[in-house]
């Protein structure tokens, strides 16, 4: 056995026992390290004679060509071994909470009434805004109420101390000032903003709300239009199977108008005690705009037509949360806000 | 409106009551609950508080045979009462309405096993009669009062039915029971605030056919002795009356007792029952006067009552007992003496029919809907006449009303009727309308079955009076005030018997208009999902506030103008906010104080009074409120950090990142609700205002309420921001080459602001500094007093090549020089260690 392949045993040698990462990094300097013994053979070839010098070359760089290969592969079976020694041993108890990371969101109000504007967005609706503070006139008169009119008594309103001025019953004020602006053109749109009531705060009954109102113009606009309208946008709104039934009903600004319930979602049409044990669940009042306020908007009866919706925002939230109190909405309680 | 369905079947036959609840819901009389009254309750409709319901076996209608007295106590009686079939029952009773000797009366018998309201316990609570032995002589039933079976309140004695109510033995259930229906009526069904107009309704939607009482004027020789004059003829457009002799008072028959009471009424005395019931029937309020009050006011001289406005001064003490000052909006009834009663809302009590009233003159009128309703709301006074003149009550009805009180008083004793007197100085038209087909077509958007509306509208009382190729031309019913606007109201009525459910729905042929997009909306629900997106909850607050709740941000100038309420409901809900933040920061601090942590925001409206201008300016204003811990604290690592004016400046340079606002700078500000060391003005280009942001002034906080932790407030004027967001906006490219980080850490004098040291580094690194990013900031050895390290990594590319060493380093040397130069900086590891 030559002076090298003796040194390549003992190399393998060694390694074979240099299990750890430790180890090997010490194998490693002190057979490939500046004073190695690698280097150190390789040191030799300068004393060798000439003619020998090619052989003891090659031979040494086939033993170092060796040696790395083995290191190479101890070092692998080494961080193997490492690996697998960390996956028996690390073991974490994963019914431990994870760590806090809250999201944010969006008011119940905020989210339905997006979805309630996507729907009719997508019948060719434009959102339109007018102002909560509104004149009489505005509120009540041009939508076919004139002072002392007993429909008044249907809102209780909120007056301010400058005479004539109140708070918006209802977004239907809305429908003048968009008809006054676009008349005679065809009009297709959904008013949606906070309206105000003059009413004891309880459970059930708040002096704040939101409030949505649509109004289609056009020329050949009919009851039957409003009612696909309507249909359509429950369906979306509370599924496709939704069952919806009209009735009768009174508004100032309409006529005919209507009211539009749809199957109770909570109790299957069974009766209970939010449906009135009837089955049925307001939604919706609606009805063909009145001719007065047509005529209030600008556009000729003769020639115009159309329907006019409305539907409170928190009505529909009560239903779709089970939300029980409607004091909730502008509580401002994060432990009611995290719910969404 | 309760109607009772008992008294409804006088006129009209009806089907099953929950079949006719939702007949009636589905044509615009909506029914919102029912009450049973002895029968059993039932499903498909909410009841409210119903009474026990009448064990049909064993509650029973009876005759007392005969009295007699009680061996040893004076105060109990033992009647004998038969109950059918030959049966007899012998009981005890102390009802003090009976006394030994009596027979003959209709009773309600109740036999051992029956269950009653107990008369006896303070609480509505049922009792099961069971046999018992009173001073010694058993007892096996008893004889109720109203009360005990859920009638009425009255507990003074036994329930005395009349005579010809029902066979011995009929089951109480059935003689008296009843189904008391809430009707919502709206304005346009003011026709069915009454029970024949009711009745029409039902016959209109069934079929079937109402049976009218007998309504016209009996006939008398005897000319009505009370002069009437209308001086007020646009407020009263008919006035009739007719003068009741020899009536024997008393009081009224039980069934139009128990009638009146189920439909919320109150029974009187024979003859103000009869007004009530009549009105109730009809619809026509009618009001009695006392003759011979009148008469003694009149001095001898003939009874002359004018209906006019009430003049300064006057007043009068109503029939409530109440002494009512007048003005001249209000329509009075008066003699030479002065008003006597308060037209269409309530009748004097100096002239007021009591108990021992023989001779009346009672008053059939036609009042204006406005007027009743300016008095009656002036004077707080809300009558059942006043609900039924406001909604509009036709001058026509006077006569039929007038007409049925005649003769239910002559039914009820009275000896002799005079003939009426009858103001109607403008009688009215018979009216018509025009129903054209094509127009009703086009506003049904489908086409009814013209046989269909000619029934729908002959049973509707509509008389077709012509009809050619167009349409028909239809005489409205005298009873159908509502119709006005011509065919919308018919078309209405036409459809709604129709049924709605037969129309079928379509969605409109027409194409929508070209589609405009809302660009509010737009913007806030994209600064909505922003803040969300940064884990900031949405917040609505009421609009509604005081002047003391916007202290805490507005301080003095929360006392300036702002849109008042002339009617709120409480002190706290009194004025419009001009301030959201102020509505944020009580959210904030009532759910601080709970030991939440705070990331809240609003989006809402100030409303903000100008002057000189009607309406309130509507601005829209974002809120932010942060306090406590930045995220809950948790098992895991070290305690997470209470959130200081740093972690709201980051939400804020997150938020108007995401709106792509540029030029934005944070600068001290001075806002007095705000930490005069800790709050910052935001600009954006060209210093336009953008908002405020710091913590809440701790002098204010105090005001507000105890929290763990300072509160952090943010408010934005949200038009502006709406101005300055860029929705349309070019993405970033991923860069080609690579860049060069290198670090450097300056020492600057403690009141050298970080951000002009960054704008420095900004300025001197253009164009290759593409980012910088203060990661440390250091105070204390081997700085020394008053000095202070700022560490950045710095980024250098170029989006054309990789920079070289050589680049790199030029660049950075520039950015060195510039901040020893401009800001007297020491570079770390260069000029000091």
């Amino acid at each position: 056995m030559s002076d090298l392949e003796q040194l390549e045993a003992q190399g393998v040698a060694e390694l074979a026992t240099s299990s750890d990462e430790q180890s090997l990094i010490a194998w490693n300097q002190r057979w490939f390290g500046k004073t190695g013994l690698v280097p150190l053979a390789l040191k030799k070839l300068t004393e060798l004679p000439g003619p020998e010098r090619k052989a003891y070359g090659q031979a040494v760089n086939k033993l170092k060509e060796i040696l790395s290969a083995a290191f190479a592969k101890a070092q692998a079976l080494a961080k193997e071994r490492a690996l697998e020694l960390s996956i028996a041993t690390e073991q974490l108890d994963p019914t431990l909470p994870g760590k806090p990371w809250e999201s944010g969101s969006l008011h119940p109000a905020t989210i339905t009434m997006r979805r309630i504007l996507a729907a009719f967005g997508e019948l060719g609706y434009e959102v339109y805004h007018s102002r909560e503070v509104e004149d009489d006139e505005t509120n009540f008169g041009m939508l076919n109420m004139p002072p002392h009119h007993p429909a008044r008594d249907m809102w209780d309103t909120f007056h301010t101390t400058d005479p004539g001025l109140v708070l918006r019953t209802h977004t239907s004020p809305g429908q003048i000032h968009a008809m006054r602006e676009r008349a005679p053109n065809p009009l297709r749109v959904v008013l949606p903003g906070l309206v105000y009531r003059y009413e004891q705060i309880t459970a059930r009954s708040e002096i704040m709300f939101h409030q949505v109102e649509g109004l289609c113009l056009g020329e050949n606009i009919g009851l039957t239009d409003l009612l696909g309208t309507l249909e359509a946008f429950i369906r979306r709104l509370f599924g496709p199977d939704r069952k919806v039934r009209v009735r009768s009903s009174y508004f100032p600004f309409t006529e005919p108008s209507i009211e539009v319930d749809m199957d109770c979602i909570l109790c299957s049409a069974k009766g209970c005690p939010v449906c009135k044990r009837s089955g049925w669940l307001e939604i919706l009042g609606a009805g063909m705009v009145h001719p007065v306020v047509l005529r209030n908007g600008g556009y000729d009866p003769d020639k115009h037509a159309g329907f006019a919706f409305g539907l409170g925002v928190e009505r529909i939230n009560m239903l779709l949360y089970g939300i029980e109190d409607i004091r909730a909405f502008w509580s401002g309680d994060l432990r009611f806000l995290r719910s969404f | 409106m309760h109607v009772s369905t008992r008294w409804l079947a006088d006129y009209v036959d009806l089907p099953p009551v929950v079949e006719l609840a939702a007949m009636l819901s589905v044509a615009g009389l909506e029914v919102g609950s029912a009450r049973t009254v002895g029968v059993e309750p039932f499903t498909g409709l909410r009841l409210d508080d119903p009474g026990p319901a009448w064990d049909r076996e064993r509650i029973v209608i009876g005759r007392i045979v005969g009295v007699d007295r009680h061996p040893d106590a004076d105060k109990l009686k033992l009647p004998r009462v038969a109950y059918g079939n030959g049966r007899e029952m012998a009981l005890v009773t102390g009802a003090p309405n009976i006394a030994a000797g009596d027979s003959g009366q209709w009773c309600v018998l109740a036999l051992s096993g029956a269950k009653v309201i107990d008369g006896h316990s303070k609480e509505k609570v049922l009792k099961e009669l069971k046999p018992t032995t009173i001073r010694g002589v058993p007892s096996d039933a008893m004889l109720c009062s109203a009360y005990e079976l859920g009638l009425s309140e009255d507990h003074d004695g036994l329930l005395f039915l009349d005579s010809g109510t029902a066979t011995e033995g009929t089951p109480a259930a059935d003689a008296l029971g009843d189904v008391i229906l809430e009707i919502d009526i709206l304005p346009n069904m003011a026709r069915c605030l009454a029970l024949t107009g009711l009745a029409r309704e039902v016959a209109a939607l069934t079929g079937a056919r109402v049976r009218e009482p007998d309504t016209t004027i009996p006939a008398s020789a005897a000319t009505c002795p009370v002069e009437v004059v209308i001086a007020a003829p646009d407020a009263c457009r008919r006035y009739m009356g007719i003068v009741i002799e020899g009536f024997p008072g008393g009081v009224s028959p039980e069934r139009v007792r128990r009638l009146l009471t189920q439909s919320g009424m109150r029974p009187v005395s024979s003859a103000v029952d009869i007004t009530n019931f009549v009105m109730l029937e009809q619809g026509q309020p009618l009001h009695a006067f006392d003759l011979d009050k009148l008469e003694a006011r009149a001095d001898g001289k003939p009874v002359a009552i004018e209906v006019r406005f009430a003049r300064a001064e006057e007043s009068l003490r109503t029939l409530d007992g109440n002494v009512r000052t007048l003005n001249s909006d209000m329509l009075v009834i008066a003699d030479a003496k002065g008003p006597i009663a308060l037209a269409g809302v309530m009748g004097g009590s100096e002239t007021e029919v009591d108990a021992g009233t023989r001779r009346l003159f009672v008053e059939s009128a036609q009042f204006d809907a406005v007027v009743v309703r300016k008095t009656s709301r002036a004077l707080n006074l809300f009558s059942e006449a006043a609900t039924r003149y406001t909604r509009g009550v036709t001058p026509v009805l006077a006569a039929h009303g007038l007409g049925r009180a005649a003769r239910l008083f002559i039914e009820r004793g009275a000896i002799a009727v005079s003939a009426p007197v009858d103001c109607h100085p403008v009688p009215e038209l018979p009216r018509t309308a025009r129903y054209d087909w094509a127009l009703a077509t086009r506003l049904a958007g489908a086409e009814i079955p013209r046989d269909r509306t000619r029934s729908i509208l002959s049973a509707l009382e509509f008389e077709i009076e012509a009809e050619d190729a167009s349409g028909l031309t239809v005489r409205i019913p005298w009873h159908r005030l509502d119709v006005q606007e011509g065919l919308h109201d018919i078309v209405e009525d036409v459809v709604r018997l129709y049924g709605y459910g037969n129309l079928q729905p379509r969605l409109p042929a027409e194409a929508p208009p070209p589609p405009r997009v809302n660009l509010r909306q737009v913007f806030e629900d994209r600064l909505k999902d922003a803040l969300a997106g940064l884990g900031l909850r949405e917040v609505i607050s009421y609009a509604l506030t005081s002047a003391d709740a916007e202290r805490v941000i507005l301080g003095d100038q929360s006392d300036g103008a702002s849109v008042s309420l002339a009617n709120p409901i409480s002190p706290e809900r009194a004025i419009m906010r001009r301030s959201v933040l102020a509505s944020l920061v009580a959210a904030a601090q009532s759910n601080a104080a709970r030991g939440e942590s705070v990331k809240i925001f609003e989006l809402g409206t100030a409303f903000l009074p100008v002057s000189g201008q009607r309406f309130p300016r509507e601005a829209r204003r974002l809120a932010i409120a942060l306090s406590g811990l930045r995220s809950a604290e948790s098992a895991h690592g070290a305690a997470p950090a209470v959130m200081d004016f740093y972690d709201l400046k980051g939400v804020a340079e997150s938020l108007l990142a995401a709106l792509r606002v540029g030029a934005v700078q944070f600068v001290q500000g001075n806002h007095e609700a705000l930490h005069p060391g800790k709050q910052a003005l935001v600009t954006g280009a060209g210093g336009v205002e953008i908002g405020v942001i710091g913590e809440l002034h701790p002098r204010r906080a105090v005001a507000l309420g105890e929290t763990p932790n300072r509160i952090l407030v943010a408010e934005f004027d949200a038009s502006v921001l709406e101005t300055l967001y860029q929705s349309t906006f070019r993405a970033s490219a991923i860069p080609r080459f690579p860049a060069a980080r290198r670090d450097l850490a300056v020492v600057v004098k403690e009141a050298c602001a970080a951000g002009e040291v960054e704008s420095i580094l900004r300025e001197s690194g253009a164009p290759l500094l593409a980012a910088v990013r203060l990661f440390d900031l250091y105070r204390g050895d081997p700085l020394g007093e008053g000095l202070k390290s700022l560490a950045y990594a710095l980024d250098y590319q170029a989006l054309d090549r990789t920079l070289t060493d050589k680049e790199v380093e030029q660049a950075h040397t520039r950015i060195e020089s510039q901040l020893r130069t401009r800001l007297s900086a020491k570079i770390r590891g260069k000029d000091i260690a």
